[in-house]
């Protein structure tokens, strides 16, 4: 069995080098051009090259989304910027369209292509096809279950990825023009409104079926959390698992990647059920929707859906980053997200290491003053902190 | 032009032909999703039997995406069909295009994705990799369309009329929400009425084996550029006859094949009574890909 993969997103060189510092084999990244998700920072080819480099520098993989349903005035210059992202040295690019694909084997043979999503792969049929294509790599139709997934890899076709946490479309991918109808937005071009999360009252003929507009008809699905079958998709052996969320934070990418790699990395050395336990209490701590199980043990039922909600849980418990810290002094100079006071509970986690906490006993200001409380956004404090962290650590408020 | 529909009943066979259709798609309740009619495989030979006798084009269509645990079931029932000499396969799925071209190599293939070929370069590529037509994306402007038309001409088939799907759910919406509210209502091929909370028009909606599917309220039409289409050479004209009356396509299919104008057309479709609007959908509305610019 072949190491799986993990997949990260990242919306900028940041959050890049944030996934990889927690454990991220590879990261995909948008570009200013040609890719969905048009309201994610993305990268232009410097920052391209620089997140590669880092990368690179950590044995980790670099993937560019090229990946929009293109119309034709899209296409202009595609060619060249497919050769320069070979020429950067890109691992792959993701492609949601086969002559692109085809266009960036004939051009860059040495990058990988990887099939979006977006075109749907359900069977092995379909992966024959794209083999036929020389394409490198299928990410499944998210609507394919744990026996889809099993059938479809012991075919050994092609290397298969498969998403594991992040937000879920309820329509299939690339074939929903809801937002496009309703808001002129193109959903498959990067412009989605997330229609699908909207309310609707709903007639049978011309009767009103549910009065109350707290009841009204959603299609909003809850986020993807597949952490409790990450043990039967890697003895499936896919290549892959991919988590969802260019436009998510560093804070979100530290605790999902982080979480995520600890599950990989101790499977058959710890005793399932207690990390799995460890493993869902640390992704609730990100600023997921409520999440559930996708579609890996079967077509979801009313469990899968947000009916009268909408949008992320909103979540406080992000404290700061860690500028520095004065070994000799125990104090950590950060830069505060949230605010905090003396006497809280908080924990540092950081790459490859154990959440620890610790209780803030004493807050410097800007202005070397000591207060009671840290209260405004980006401001850089000092804090007392009795063990010694790293700058690649984070600190968050311990929930109770 | 070829103009194409699709049939559920033997009745229909014989207006539609009359009425100018010249290429019948069949289906069966497993292949395709998205009708509130069905046919079993039984009724489906029938049709095929009647249109072929009347010397009329037949079509298999397959509008959805094969699970690979469906597979099996799949390429059984494509094992009862292999005796009925259709002349199309009307596929969505790549891995149905690629199984069946093998297969049938004598039966053309239209792969018809409802939303994927949006430009030239994915056309002709699929053109030389296992598409003998392409059906267009539904969501582009007609004078995108049209810039496609005149460089592909009878390679292509466009939607020209009907109600315009706009999404599909693999996940049973319908049942999940009324289980969710406790409400007993009879979903399975039954088609409801939706209105979003912040508009004032309606959308239509059908729940089915396969999934959920919305699509526009009003019927959109583009047979106002009828004329342009066939100097252009359209190969197909495809009339979606999910939700219409008989009575209606067959004036859609009168009205593609003898070039009618379209304020004839129009005073024709007022005279049937329907309870049905037309609409421009996006035909002259191109939509952006930025969130900020969007209306």
């Amino acid at each position: 069995m072949s190491k799986v993969e993990l997949l990260a997103p990242a919306g900028d060189l940041h959050r890049a080098k944030v996934a990889i510092d927690f454990g991220a084999d590879a990261v995909f990244i948008g570009g200013k051009q040609f890719s969905l998700r048009a309201r994610a920072s993305n990268f232009d080819l410097d920052e391209i090259e620089a997140a590669i480099r880092y990368a690179h520098q950590h044995n980790a993989k670099l993937y560019v989304t090229v990946n929009m349903i293109f119309h034709d005035d899209d296409l202009s210059g595609i060619k060249e910027y497919l050769i320069n992202l070979n020429q950067i040295g890109v691992d792959a690019v993701i492609v949601a369209s086969l002559a692109v694909a085809h266009l960036s084997k004939q051009c860059c043979p040495n990058m990988e292509v990887h099939v979006s999503t977006q075109l749907s792969a359900t069977n092995c049929a379909t992966l024959k096809y794209f083999e036929s294509l020389n394409l490198d790599r299928v990410v499944l139709a998210r609507e394919c279950d744990l026996e889809d997934i099993n059938l479809i890899s012991k075919q050994a076709i092609l290397p298969i990825e498969v998403f594991i946490h992040g937000g879920m479309c309820v329509n299939l991918s690339g074939r929903c023009t809801l937002s496009n109808y309703m808001t002129h937005r193109d959903a498959n071009r990067g412009g989605c409104a997330q229609s699908c999360r909207w309310k609707y009252e709903c007639f049978d003929q011309d009767n009103q079926l549910v009065s109350d507009s707290e009841n009204w008809f959603s299609m909003s699905s809850k986020d993807l959390n597949a952490a409790p079958y990450i043990p039967d998709l890697i003895k499936a052996n896919v290549s892959s698992l991919k988590i969802e969320g260019r436009m998510k934070s560093e804070y979100y990418l530290a605790t999902v990647v982080g979480a995520y790699r600890q599950l990989i990395d101790s499977i058959d050395k710890q005793d399932e059920n207690d990390l799995m336990e460890q493993t869902i209490k640390e992704l609730n701590k990100a600023e997921n929707r409520p999440t559930f199980g996708g579609f890996y043990g079967g077509r979801p039922n009313n469990a899968g859906h947000l009916y009268g909600v909408n949008g992320a849980g909103v979540t406080q418990e992000f404290i700061g980053t860690i500028l520095n810290y004065d070994n000799i002094n125990r104090l950590a100079t950060i830069v505060v997200r949230n605010h905090f006071s003396i006497d809280t509970w908080l924990e540092v986690f950081g790459p490859y290491k154990q959440p620890q906490k610790f209780v803030v006993k004493k807050i410097i200001n800007s202005e070397g003053q000591l207060i009671e409380r840290a209260n405004k956004p980006m401001e850089i404090v000092t804090i007392e902190l009795p063990f010694e962290v790293t700058n690649k650590d984070y600190i968050r408020k311990v929930m109770p | 032009m070829k103009i194409i529909t699709e049939v559920f009943k033997l009745e229909s066979i014989q207006p539609y032909i009359d009425s100018g259709v010249t290429t019948l798609m069949v289906t069966t309740p497993f292949l395709s999703a998205k009708y509130p009619e069905s046919t079993s495989i039984e009724k489906l030979k029938a049709i095929v039997d009647v249109a072929k006798r009347a010397g009329c084009e037949v079509a298999l269509l397959i509008n959805r995406l094969i699970m690979e645990k469906e597979w099996h079931q799949f390429e059984q029932e494509i094992d009862h069909l292999k005796m009925v000499e259709f002349d199309y396969f009307v596929v969505h799925d790549l891995g149905v295009m690629f199984t069946l071209k093998q297969k049938f190599s004598k039966v053309e293939i239209i792969f018809h994705s409802d939303t994927t070929m949006a430009n030239a370069l994915d056309i002709d590529f699929l053109l030389h990799h296992g598409a003998d037509v392409v059906a267009v994306a539904r969501e582009l402007t007609h004078q995108k369309k049209l810039n496609l038309v005149e460089k592909f001409h009878n390679k292509l088939m466009l939607s020209l009329f009907g109600h315009q799907v706009m999404s599909t759910s693999y996940r049973p919406l319908l049942t999940n929400y009324f289980q969710e509210i406790q409400k007993d209502i009879k979903i399975e091929n039954r088609w409801f009425k939706m209105r979003e909370q912040q508009r004032s028009e309606f959308y239509l909606a059908l729940e089915d084996q396969h999934g959920f599917h919305m699509f526009t309220g009003e019927i959109i039409s583009a047979l106002k550029h009828l004329q342009t289409y066939k100097e252009h050479d359209l190969g197909f004209a495809y009339i979606d006859s999910a939700f219409l009356p008989e009575s209606l396509v067959c004036l859609v299919a009168q009205t593609i094949k003898h070039g009618y104008d379209h304020q004839t057309f129009l005073k024709a479709f007022n005279q049937l009574n329907l309870d049905k609007t037309i609409g421009e959908g996006l035909l002259y509305t191109d939509t952006t890909n930025q969130k900020e610019e969007a209306l």
